[in-house]
């Protein structure tokens, strides 16, 4: 959870700092991710710890 | 004076609406005790997802990439939140945290998702916004919106590093780390 919540936080930075490309690319990571950890959660067949 | 189109206004006002849920979120967190579970971590990253969406139509001006963005923030945190009430949906079942007129706040975050979506589909046809510039006048607006969600984010990682490290968050937390009781050996 902590690396999903960096992730998001480098991507609203990036934006902040107007690399708009890399935020959008740091957005999509991060919604992956986050649908991974949900995935996971909701089956516990991922055995990942993110 | 900030002179805003009607769009602009609207982007703000949904902006301002989900930083405030989620300042609610933290604050509930640190005076009430109130720890997140899993589910409740993985819908406000949803709604920062969200937050970013309105922030870039701000910052780069207003493109339905952007508007995109805040659509699928706001799904995932519905689906997130449906999940979590299908959980405690059967009678017996037991609740989590503390209700809010009524409601408890995973319910709360999906009718804000599914408003969120009702509201940014009717915003995102509207086409004149797309022609023409559509950049904020007042970098300042932009820079104290950034800074408050920006400073949510790093209050949340504190908090989740507190209470969880960096492994998985437990499904039901205990109290935060710095007020367990200290592991007594034999």
């Amino acid at each position: 959870m902590l690396f999903l919540l960096l992730f998001t936080l480098s991507s609203i930075l990036l934006a902040w700092y107007g690399e708009r490309r890399k935020a959008q690319i740091g957005y999509l990571l991060a919604l992956i991710l986050s649908i991974f950890m949900f995935y996971h959660h909701a089956t516990d067949k991922l055995m990942i710890y993110l | 004076m900030i002179r805003l189109r009607i769009e602009q206004a609207l982007n703000i006002l949904e902006l301002a609406s989900i930083l405030i849920v989620l300042a609610t979120a933290i604050c509930m967190e640190i005076f009430l005790l109130e720890l997140p579970c899993p589910l409740c971590l993985l819908q406000r990253v949803g709604l920062y997802l969200t937050a970013l969406g309105f922030l870039m139509n701000l910052r780069f001006g207003i493109k339905p990439s952007h508007y995109a963005m805040v659509i699928l923030g706001a799904l995932f945190t519905a689906l997130v939140a449906l999940r979590q009430i299908a959980l405690h949906v059967i009678p017996g079942t037991g609740a989590y945290g503390i209700p809010i007129f009524g409601l408890h706040l995973y319910t709360w975050s999906f009718i804000i998702s599914l408003v969120i979506i009702a509201f940014t589909t009717i915003l995102f046809g509207v086409d004149r916004q797309y022609k023409g510039a559509s950049l904020i006048k007042s970098k300042l607006l932009t820079n104290i919106l950034f800074a408050a969600l920006v400073i949510i984010v790093s209050i949340n990682i504190v908090t989740v590093y507190i209470q969880c490290g960096f492994k998985e968050c437990p499904d039901n937390p205990q109290a935060p780390l710095f007020k367990r009781k200290p592991l007594t050996s034999d």
